[in-house]
């Protein structure tokens, strides 16, 4: 089975899983069960109706904002242990809204090139966001009780929004009442991700996402590497053609922005792409 | 990267990882995730 199949199948799993509460859908509570004190390794509010686990994004700066000021250890090692197992596998197997970044980009309308120079700078908007808005900002600006706001999720995760936002809002009457500005905001985000997302691949995961950036630092380093067999490798480029996350395969597979799709292993016609042996005896 | 220095790094992030979550969990972080995680996040949903 080609990887792209096998990858669907994974992601509408995960997607599944990881918002398993399905009577949350129709009661329109959110689970309180103690699965939620751990996090899941992917962008997926814990205000979904369906969710079962914490969001590691909005639990770090939950931690970072609380009034008590503190460093988020148990989230920044839970995150730690899933990047150098995982590194940004869990962004082209896990996240569902990756996922429904793919399914959107199906649709056949007519794609766009980010111009190259443009899309590299764009890369490191990513950083800045993981940065700014999920550590610094959580931390330092705080309200007259001491209290400081979950930036992030507050302004931007179009996630929550599609997640979280929609749902709670359509079964919770007393939550449409206090619709303003700021919901107004958050759908105008969603639905710029989600036509950015018809026209080019990925495009919030590409620039925007502060826990694809985090996991991105651990693609050089983490358990689940690939390489490039250069004894059978004839540099025919159909790689690079087909990778969507614009890396160049041959040079640096395990750049921080590989997903790990396996676009690049479907495409390759001499079959030299695998993943990376972790001991001699691995028989892969 | 030589195989060597990669398990290096890789052992390191995983003691590292470990000793974080062990000393979250001294401090009871991991409640504090629990109590945000089991109730709505009005900031998420975008009420505010």
């Amino acid at each position: 089975m080609k990887h792209g199949t096998k990858r669907g199948f994974i992601q509408l799993a995960a997607a599944v899983l990881l918002n398993g509460y399905a009577i949350g859908y129709r009661t329109g509570k959110i689970f309180t069960g103690k699965s939620k004190m751990f996090c899941v390794p992917v962008l997926n509010c814990y205000s979904c109706p369906g969710a079962l686990g914490a969001c590691p994004i909005g639990s770090l700066q939950s931690v970072l904002s609380g009034y008590k000021h503190r460093i988020p250890f148990y989230v920044l090692g839970t995150l730690m242990l899933f990047g150098i197992f995982l590194g940004r596998v869990v962004c082209g197997f896990l996240c569902p809204f990756g996922w429904f970044q793919d399914l959107v980009h199906k649709m056949p309308i007519k794609k766009i090139t980010v111009p190259k120079k443009l899309d590299k700078v764009l890369r490191y908007l990513k950083y800045i966001i993981l940065v700014l808005m999920v550590l610094l900002l959580p931390f330092l600006i705080r309200d007259e009780f001491g209290f400081g706001t979950t930036w992030f999720c507050k302004y931007i995760c179009p996630a929550g929004t599609l997640g979280a936002g929609f749902p709670m809002l359509t079964l919770n009457e007393s939550l449409r009442a206090s619709i303003g500005i700021l919901f107004q905001w958050k759908t105008f985000v969603l639905i710029v991700a989600v036509i950015l997302s018809l026209l080019i691949y990925r495009p919030f995961c590409k620039y925007l996402c502060p826990l694809g950036a985090f996991y991105a630092l651990f693609n050089k380093f983490s358990l689940y590497r690939l390489t490039v067999d250069q004894d059978q490798c004839v540099n025919c480029k159909a790689c690079e053609r087909a990778c969507k996350m614009g890396v160049e395969v041959t040079k640096n597979i395990n750049s921080p922005e590989c997903i790990r799709c396996g676009a690049c292993m479907d495409a390759c016609p001499k079959n030299c792409i695998h993943r990376e042996k972790l001991l001699p005896v691995d028989k892969r | 990267m030589e195989k060597g220095k990669l398990w290096a790094v890789r052992g390191a992030v995983i003691v590292l990882a470990v000793g974080c979550i062990v000393f979250g969990v001294m401090r009871e972080e991991q409640m504090e995730v629990l109590k945000k995680a089991t109730s709505v996040c009005l900031q998420c949903i975008g009420i505010g």
